[in-house]
């Protein structure tokens, strides 16, 4: 994500949003301190999530109600707020294998993934005068 | 810096107040 997006459009005017949930036995606060240390950047807001509360709303939100999203990338226009429930993103993308809840549609890892996060700021930034790529 | 203890207003703010803006928002292991 450090190269996806915050290196690749270094001007990019986005508010980027990072929740680290607690999911594998080795997660903590601790853990989710030293992880967000990797990603300094201004642009970017850290949450810690102990009790998967955003996890679920967002899996909910993308019918996966009663499961727990996690590993996964969502981005939302200009002008949606969360009210009561998280609004539909207008893309997304996740890690999560692919016979799990979350549609394998979008299902991304490794290179594809990189492809998918930055084809996808060029088109939620395109006319909106946020986009001045790095490369 | 980290908001802590699953703050959801917190978040909701953080989410809403940048509502003139693009938002990523990423859900991640920190392991």
């Amino acid at each position: 994500m450090q190269t996806a997006i915050l290196q690749a459009f270094p001007q990019a005017d986005l508010q980027v949003l990072i929740v680290w949930i607690v999911m594998l036995e080795t997660d903590n606060e601790q853990a989710a301190r030293v992880s967000s240390g990797l990603l300094d950047d201004p642009r970017v807001i850290h949450f810690y999530d102990p009790e998967k509360r955003f996890g679920k709303a967002i899996a909910e939100g993308l019918h996966g109600e009663g499961k727990t999203a996690w590993d996964i990338y969502l981005f939302y226009k200009p002008g949606v707020q969360w009210v009561e429930t998280p609004p539909q993103p207008v893309s997304w993308m996740h890690q999560l294998y692919p016979s799990s809840w979350a549609d394998p549609n979008y299902y991304r890892t490794g290179q594809d993934l990189v492809e998918e996060l930055r084809k996808s700021v060029e088109q939620q930034c395109y006319n909106r005068a946020c986009l001045h790529p790095n490369a | 810096m980290i908001s802590l203890a699953g703050s959801p207003h917190a978040f909701q703010q953080s989410f809403n107040e940048a509502s003139e803006k693009v938002r990523f928002l990423a859900v991640l292991s920190p392991t």
